[in-house]
Protein backbone atom coordinates (compact mmCIF):
# COMPACT_ATOMS: atom_id res chain seq x y z
CA UNK A 1 0.00 0.00 0.00
CA UNK A 2 1.30 3.08 -0.63
CA UNK A 3 2.40 5.60 1.93
CA UNK A 4 0.75 8.70 2.56
CA UNK A 5 2.73 12.09 2.53
CA UNK A 6 0.42 12.72 6.42
CA UNK A 7 1.13 11.40 9.58
CA UNK A 8 -0.86 10.56 12.82
CA UNK A 9 -1.14 13.56 15.20
CA UNK A 10 1.77 12.10 17.36
CA UNK A 11 3.82 15.53 18.25
CA UNK A 12 1.29 15.89 20.96
CA UNK A 13 3.76 15.63 24.08
CA UNK A 14 5.99 18.20 21.93
CA UNK A 15 4.96 22.19 22.36
CA UNK A 16 3.70 23.62 19.39
CA UNK A 17 6.65 26.10 19.43
CA UNK A 18 9.52 26.55 21.32
CA UNK A 19 10.07 28.79 24.11
CA UNK A 20 12.44 30.42 22.00
CA UNK A 21 10.44 31.32 19.49
CA UNK A 22 8.06 32.62 21.33
CA UNK A 23 10.15 34.88 23.01
CA UNK A 24 10.87 36.02 19.74
CA UNK A 25 7.70 36.88 18.65
CA UNK A 26 6.95 38.42 21.27
CA UNK A 27 9.81 40.52 20.41
CA UNK A 28 8.77 40.82 16.90
CA UNK A 29 5.26 42.49 18.39
CA UNK A 30 7.27 45.40 20.24
CA UNK A 31 9.12 46.18 17.11
CA UNK A 32 5.91 46.01 15.17
CA UNK A 33 4.20 48.43 17.87
CA UNK A 34 7.28 51.12 17.63
CA UNK A 35 7.39 50.58 13.71
CA UNK A 36 3.51 51.89 13.77
CA UNK A 37 3.59 54.12 16.30
CA UNK A 38 6.69 56.31 15.30
CA UNK A 39 7.96 54.72 11.73
CA UNK A 40 10.40 57.79 11.39
CA UNK A 41 12.55 56.39 14.13
CA UNK A 42 12.31 52.50 13.53
CA UNK A 43 13.38 52.74 9.89
CA UNK A 44 15.79 55.85 10.32
CA UNK A 45 17.62 53.35 12.30
CA UNK A 46 17.43 50.47 10.33
CA UNK A 47 17.82 52.58 7.16
CA UNK A 48 21.22 54.07 8.57
CA UNK A 49 22.73 50.50 9.60
CA UNK A 50 21.91 49.24 5.68
CA UNK A 51 23.01 52.49 3.51
CA UNK A 52 26.53 51.51 4.23
CA UNK A 53 25.65 48.29 2.43
CA UNK A 54 24.09 50.01 -0.21
CA UNK A 55 26.18 52.27 -1.30
CA UNK A 56 28.82 49.40 -1.13
CA UNK A 57 26.63 47.21 -3.65
CA UNK A 58 26.35 49.91 -6.04
CA UNK A 59 30.14 50.68 -5.90
CA UNK A 60 30.42 46.56 -6.40
CA UNK A 61 27.72 46.34 -9.54
CA UNK A 62 29.22 49.70 -11.27
CA UNK A 63 33.05 48.29 -11.25
CA UNK A 64 31.29 44.57 -12.51
CA UNK A 65 29.96 46.96 -15.01
CA UNK A 66 33.59 48.68 -15.96
CA UNK A 67 35.23 45.30 -15.77
CA UNK A 68 33.09 44.05 -18.91
CA UNK A 69 33.05 46.99 -20.72
CA UNK A 70 36.97 46.98 -20.88
CA UNK A 71 36.89 43.38 -22.22
CA UNK A 72 34.95 44.44 -25.59
CA UNK A 73 37.60 44.46 -28.25
CA UNK A 74 39.28 47.17 -29.87
CA UNK A 75 37.69 46.89 -33.05
CA UNK A 76 33.84 47.49 -31.40
CA UNK A 77 35.53 50.39 -29.07
CA UNK A 78 36.56 52.33 -32.13
CA UNK A 79 33.58 51.76 -33.98
CA UNK A 80 31.71 53.45 -31.02
CA UNK A 81 34.07 56.19 -30.83
CA UNK A 82 33.04 57.06 -34.48
CA UNK A 83 29.71 56.73 -34.09
CA UNK A 84 29.69 58.81 -30.82
CA UNK A 85 31.80 61.62 -32.32
CA UNK A 86 29.19 61.81 -35.04
CA UNK A 87 26.40 61.68 -32.71
CA UNK A 88 28.44 64.85 -30.83
CA UNK A 89 28.71 67.11 -33.98
CA UNK A 90 25.04 66.28 -34.63
CA UNK A 91 24.08 67.34 -30.78
CA UNK A 92 26.03 70.65 -30.93
CA UNK A 93 23.92 71.51 -34.21
CA UNK A 94 20.55 70.94 -31.97
CA UNK A 95 21.65 72.33 -29.00
CA UNK A 96 22.13 76.12 -30.47
CA UNK A 97 18.55 75.30 -32.42
CA UNK A 98 17.23 73.86 -28.60
CA UNK A 99 18.60 76.77 -26.06
CA UNK A 100 16.89 79.61 -28.81
CA UNK A 101 13.55 77.39 -28.03
CA UNK A 102 14.13 76.63 -24.54
CA UNK A 103 14.78 80.60 -23.98
CA UNK A 104 11.31 81.20 -25.49
CA UNK A 105 9.16 78.63 -23.99
CA UNK A 106 10.89 80.00 -20.70
CA UNK A 107 9.88 83.53 -21.39
CA UNK A 108 6.18 81.91 -22.59
CA UNK A 109 5.98 79.91 -19.48
CA UNK A 110 6.45 83.35 -17.31
CA UNK A 111 4.21 84.89 -19.04
CA UNK A 112 1.45 82.52 -18.82
CA UNK A 113 2.35 81.80 -14.44
CA UNK A 114 4.54 78.69 -15.23
CA UNK A 115 7.96 77.74 -14.38
CA UNK A 116 10.66 75.30 -14.83
CA UNK A 117 11.97 73.82 -11.67
CA UNK A 118 15.43 75.51 -11.49
CA UNK A 119 17.11 73.79 -8.85
CA UNK A 120 17.60 70.07 -8.77
CA UNK A 121 19.73 67.17 -6.57
CA UNK A 122 20.91 64.89 -8.75
CA UNK A 123 20.74 61.56 -6.17
CA UNK A 124 21.62 57.84 -7.06
CA UNK A 125 19.18 55.31 -6.57
CA UNK A 126 19.82 52.47 -4.33
CA UNK A 127 16.68 50.47 -4.08
CA UNK A 128 13.85 50.07 -6.70
CA UNK A 129 10.77 48.31 -8.11
CA UNK A 130 10.47 45.26 -8.34
CA UNK A 131 13.00 45.13 -5.32
CA UNK A 132 10.90 47.21 -3.28
CA UNK A 133 7.15 45.65 -2.43
CA UNK A 134 6.05 48.98 -1.70
CA UNK A 135 6.95 50.30 -5.30
CA UNK A 136 9.41 53.21 -3.76
CA UNK A 137 12.35 54.17 -5.00
CA UNK A 138 15.45 54.33 -2.16
CA UNK A 139 17.98 57.20 -2.73
CA UNK A 140 21.00 58.17 -1.63
CA UNK A 141 20.81 61.63 -0.65
CA UNK A 142 24.43 61.96 0.99
CA UNK A 143 23.65 63.84 3.99
CA UNK A 144 21.74 66.84 2.06
CA UNK A 145 19.67 68.68 4.74
CA UNK A 146 18.21 71.01 1.63
CA UNK A 147 16.07 67.36 0.51
CA UNK A 148 12.64 67.48 2.38
CA UNK A 149 9.94 65.28 2.86
CA UNK A 150 7.15 66.10 -0.02
CA UNK A 151 9.72 67.62 -2.34
CA UNK A 152 9.15 66.52 -6.08
CA UNK A 153 11.18 64.04 -7.81
CA UNK A 154 12.36 64.01 -11.69
CA UNK A 155 13.64 61.35 -13.79
CA UNK A 156 15.41 62.64 -16.85
CA UNK A 157 15.18 65.92 -16.06
CA UNK A 158 11.46 66.69 -17.42
CA UNK A 159 9.29 63.68 -16.16
CA UNK A 160 8.07 63.78 -12.66
CA UNK A 161 7.55 60.76 -11.13
CA UNK A 162 7.03 60.82 -7.07
CA UNK A 163 7.41 63.24 -3.98
CA UNK A 164 10.27 61.97 -1.20
CA UNK A 165 7.83 60.49 1.56
CA UNK A 166 10.29 60.13 4.19
CA UNK A 167 14.34 61.35 4.78
CA UNK A 168 16.53 59.60 7.33
CA UNK A 169 20.25 60.62 7.70
CA UNK A 170 21.61 59.87 4.12
CA UNK A 171 18.67 58.02 2.72
CA UNK A 172 15.28 59.30 1.08
CA UNK A 173 12.48 57.38 0.46
CA UNK A 174 10.40 58.36 -2.74
CA UNK A 175 6.88 57.39 -3.51
CA UNK A 176 6.02 57.33 -7.24
CA UNK A 177 3.03 58.71 -8.24
CA UNK A 178 2.13 55.14 -9.51
CA UNK A 179 2.20 53.63 -6.47
CA UNK A 180 -0.89 51.02 -5.52
CA UNK A 181 -3.73 52.78 -5.04
CA UNK A 182 -2.41 56.62 -4.93
CA UNK A 183 -4.35 59.05 -7.08
CA UNK A 184 -3.02 61.81 -8.62
CA UNK A 185 -4.48 64.35 -9.96
CA UNK A 186 -3.99 65.18 -14.39
CA UNK A 187 -5.04 66.75 -17.42
CA UNK A 188 -5.67 65.07 -20.72
CA UNK A 189 -5.05 66.74 -23.46
CA UNK A 190 -6.69 70.49 -24.09
CA UNK A 191 -9.40 69.74 -21.23
CA UNK A 192 -9.30 71.87 -18.77
CA UNK A 193 -11.55 69.23 -16.32
CA UNK A 194 -9.13 67.49 -13.79
CA UNK A 195 -9.09 64.41 -13.83
CA UNK A 196 -8.17 61.48 -10.98
CA UNK A 197 -5.65 59.03 -12.33
CA UNK A 198 -4.94 55.88 -10.14
CA UNK A 199 -1.69 54.14 -9.60
CA UNK A 200 -1.21 50.50 -10.60
CA UNK A 201 2.47 50.31 -9.75
CA UNK A 202 6.08 50.18 -11.48
CA UNK A 203 4.72 53.29 -13.94
CA UNK A 204 1.34 52.35 -14.67
CA UNK A 205 -1.84 54.11 -14.29
CA UNK A 206 -5.83 54.01 -15.05
CA UNK A 207 -8.04 56.67 -14.98
CA UNK A 208 -12.14 56.43 -15.38
CA UNK A 209 -13.83 59.23 -17.29
CA UNK A 210 -16.84 59.97 -19.15
CA UNK A 211 -16.96 58.56 -22.33
CA UNK A 212 -17.70 62.50 -24.13
CA UNK A 213 -14.84 63.72 -23.20
CA UNK A 214 -13.80 61.74 -26.50
CA UNK A 215 -9.82 60.85 -25.20
CA UNK A 216 -7.70 59.14 -28.19
CA UNK A 217 -4.31 57.29 -27.63
CA UNK A 218 -1.77 59.52 -27.87
CA UNK A 219 -3.37 62.23 -26.22
CA UNK A 220 -0.78 64.71 -24.06
CA UNK A 221 -1.25 64.44 -20.30
CA UNK A 222 -0.13 66.91 -17.87
CA UNK A 223 -0.17 67.66 -14.21
CA UNK A 224 -2.15 70.81 -12.77
CA UNK A 225 0.52 73.82 -12.52
CA UNK A 226 3.37 72.15 -13.86
CA UNK A 227 4.68 72.66 -17.40
CA UNK A 228 6.92 69.72 -17.69
CA UNK A 229 5.31 66.67 -19.23
CA UNK A 230 3.39 63.40 -17.59
CA UNK A 231 2.99 61.15 -20.22
CA UNK A 232 0.64 60.50 -23.22
CA UNK A 233 -2.68 58.37 -23.44
CA UNK A 234 -1.66 54.50 -23.89
CA UNK A 235 -5.36 53.05 -24.46
CA UNK A 236 -8.97 53.86 -24.33
CA UNK A 237 -11.19 50.91 -23.05
CA UNK A 238 -14.29 51.48 -24.16
CA UNK A 239 -17.93 49.57 -23.66
CA UNK A 240 -20.94 50.59 -25.50
CA UNK A 241 -23.11 49.43 -22.68
CA UNK A 242 -20.93 52.05 -19.97
CA UNK A 243 -20.80 55.70 -19.84
CA UNK A 244 -17.64 55.74 -18.95
CA UNK A 245 -13.82 55.35 -20.34
CA UNK A 246 -11.00 53.35 -18.52
CA UNK A 247 -7.98 54.90 -20.22
CA UNK A 248 -4.60 53.47 -19.50
CA UNK A 249 -0.71 55.14 -19.43
CA UNK A 250 2.72 55.06 -18.22
CA UNK A 251 5.17 57.64 -17.58
CA UNK A 252 7.99 57.58 -19.99
CA UNK A 253 10.59 56.31 -18.21
CA UNK A 254 11.72 52.92 -16.72
CA UNK A 255 11.19 52.84 -13.43
CA UNK A 256 12.44 49.40 -12.89
CA UNK A 257 16.23 50.58 -14.46
CA UNK A 258 16.29 54.29 -12.83
CA UNK A 259 19.94 54.60 -11.92
CA UNK A 260 19.31 58.83 -10.63
CA UNK A 261 16.78 60.76 -9.89
CA UNK A 262 16.52 64.91 -9.63
CA UNK A 263 14.78 66.13 -6.26
CA UNK A 264 13.86 69.29 -6.89
CA UNK A 265 14.97 71.58 -4.65
CA UNK A 266 13.45 74.89 -5.98
CA UNK A 267 9.52 74.29 -6.40
CA UNK A 268 8.40 77.74 -7.39
CA UNK A 269 5.85 77.20 -10.02
CA UNK A 270 2.76 76.92 -8.15
CA UNK A 271 3.58 79.89 -6.07
CA UNK A 272 4.53 81.80 -8.89
CA UNK A 273 1.02 81.62 -10.72
CA UNK A 274 -0.31 82.96 -7.34
CA UNK A 275 2.36 85.72 -6.79
CA UNK A 276 1.15 86.99 -10.49
CA UNK A 277 -2.58 88.01 -9.29
CA UNK A 278 -1.69 89.26 -6.01
CA UNK A 279 1.57 91.39 -7.50
CA UNK A 280 4.06 90.50 -5.15
CA UNK A 281 7.40 89.46 -6.29
CA UNK A 282 8.67 85.76 -5.71
CA UNK A 283 12.38 87.19 -4.46
CA UNK A 284 10.18 88.60 -1.35
CA UNK A 285 8.55 85.68 -0.67
CA UNK A 286 11.38 83.85 -0.82
CA UNK A 287 13.24 85.96 1.91
CA UNK A 288 10.61 85.80 4.14
CA UNK A 289 10.57 82.34 3.84
CA UNK A 290 14.30 82.19 4.41
CA UNK B 1 21.89 20.52 15.93
CA UNK B 2 24.88 19.60 14.59
CA UNK B 3 27.96 21.74 13.47
CA UNK B 4 26.82 21.74 10.11
CA UNK B 5 22.98 22.34 10.21
CA UNK B 6 24.17 25.48 12.04
CA UNK B 7 26.64 26.38 9.36
CA UNK B 8 23.28 25.84 6.81
CA UNK B 9 21.04 27.76 9.09
CA UNK B 10 23.75 30.49 9.05
CA UNK B 11 24.63 30.74 5.61
CA UNK B 12 20.91 30.47 4.88
CA UNK B 13 20.38 33.56 7.17
CA UNK B 14 23.39 35.59 5.32
CA UNK B 15 21.96 35.13 2.28
CA UNK B 16 18.66 36.06 3.19
CA UNK B 17 20.00 39.38 4.52
CA UNK B 18 21.82 40.26 1.38
CA UNK B 19 18.71 39.31 -0.53
CA UNK B 20 16.45 41.75 1.74
CA UNK B 21 19.34 44.62 0.82
CA UNK B 22 19.95 43.68 -2.53
CA UNK B 23 17.52 41.32 -4.56
CA UNK B 24 13.66 41.31 -5.21
CA UNK B 25 11.27 40.43 -2.62
CA UNK B 26 10.27 37.21 -4.11
CA UNK B 27 13.79 35.76 -3.77
CA UNK B 28 12.89 37.09 -0.35
CA UNK B 29 10.39 35.10 0.19
CA UNK B 30 12.00 31.92 -1.57
CA UNK B 31 14.54 31.66 0.64
CA UNK B 32 12.41 31.83 4.22
CA UNK B 33 10.26 29.06 2.59
CA UNK B 34 13.41 26.96 2.12
CA UNK B 35 15.07 28.26 5.98
CA UNK B 36 11.31 27.16 7.52
CA UNK B 37 11.78 23.47 5.42
CA UNK B 38 14.67 22.87 7.47
CA UNK B 39 14.72 24.43 10.60
CA UNK B 40 12.29 26.31 12.82
CA UNK B 41 13.38 29.26 12.04
CA UNK B 42 12.13 31.93 14.15
CA UNK B 43 14.36 34.56 12.48
CA UNK B 44 12.38 35.03 9.39
CA UNK B 45 10.03 37.07 11.67
CA UNK B 46 12.57 39.79 12.47
CA UNK B 47 13.87 39.39 8.98
CA UNK B 48 9.88 40.23 8.09
CA UNK B 49 10.10 42.98 10.40
CA UNK B 50 13.51 44.02 8.87
CA UNK B 51 12.21 44.27 5.16
CA UNK B 52 9.56 46.69 6.29
CA UNK B 53 11.57 48.90 8.38
CA UNK B 54 13.38 49.09 5.33
CA UNK B 55 10.96 50.38 2.63
CA UNK B 56 7.47 49.98 3.88
CA UNK B 57 5.21 53.20 3.48
CA UNK B 58 1.51 53.47 3.72
CA UNK B 59 0.17 52.57 0.24
CA UNK B 60 -3.56 52.40 -0.28
CA UNK B 61 -3.79 49.60 -1.99
CA UNK B 62 -2.38 47.57 0.77
CA UNK B 63 -5.02 49.21 3.33
CA UNK B 64 -2.18 51.72 4.48
CA UNK B 65 -0.44 48.42 6.61
CA UNK B 66 3.08 49.23 6.59
CA UNK B 67 3.64 46.04 8.28
CA UNK B 68 2.49 43.82 5.05
CA UNK B 69 5.77 41.58 4.85
CA UNK B 70 5.38 40.98 8.72
CA UNK B 71 2.22 39.98 8.55
CA UNK B 72 3.44 37.78 5.45
CA UNK B 73 6.07 36.13 7.55
CA UNK B 74 3.83 35.70 11.19
CA UNK B 75 1.73 33.47 8.42
CA UNK B 76 4.27 31.44 6.31
CA UNK B 77 5.85 30.87 9.89
CA UNK B 78 2.53 29.82 11.81
CA UNK B 79 1.75 27.58 8.69
CA UNK B 80 4.73 26.47 8.31
CA UNK B 81 5.62 25.05 11.35
CA UNK B 82 1.55 23.93 11.92
CA UNK B 83 2.04 21.80 8.33
CA UNK B 84 5.30 20.05 9.50
CA UNK B 85 3.23 18.30 12.41
CA UNK B 86 1.05 16.41 9.43
CA UNK B 87 3.96 15.62 7.50
CA UNK B 88 6.04 12.35 7.48
CA UNK B 89 9.28 14.22 6.21
CA UNK B 90 9.36 15.36 9.56
CA UNK B 91 8.40 12.43 11.76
Amino acid sequence: MMKGFYQENNFKKKSFFSVVSIGIFIFVMILVSVHLYNPSTSSGIVRTFAYPFWLGGSRVSASVAFFFESLQSKKKLVEEKRSLIETIVNLRAMEFENKILKDENMDLKQMWGQRNFERMIIAPVLRRPPSTLYDTLIVDTRGNKDILEGMRVVADGRILIGEVSSVEGNVAVVRLFSTPGIETEIFIGTSTASVTAKGLGSGNFTAKLPREMGIVVGENITLPGISLPFSVVGSVDVRTTDPFEIIRFRIPVNINTLRWVEIVIDDTEVIDSVLKDSSISTSSLKSENL
Amino acid sequence: MSGRAILLRLSLNLFLFMSILFSSWWVVIALMILLLIFYEAFEVLLWGIFFDMLYSIAVPFYFDVPILFTLFSIFLFIGMNFSKRYLIFYT
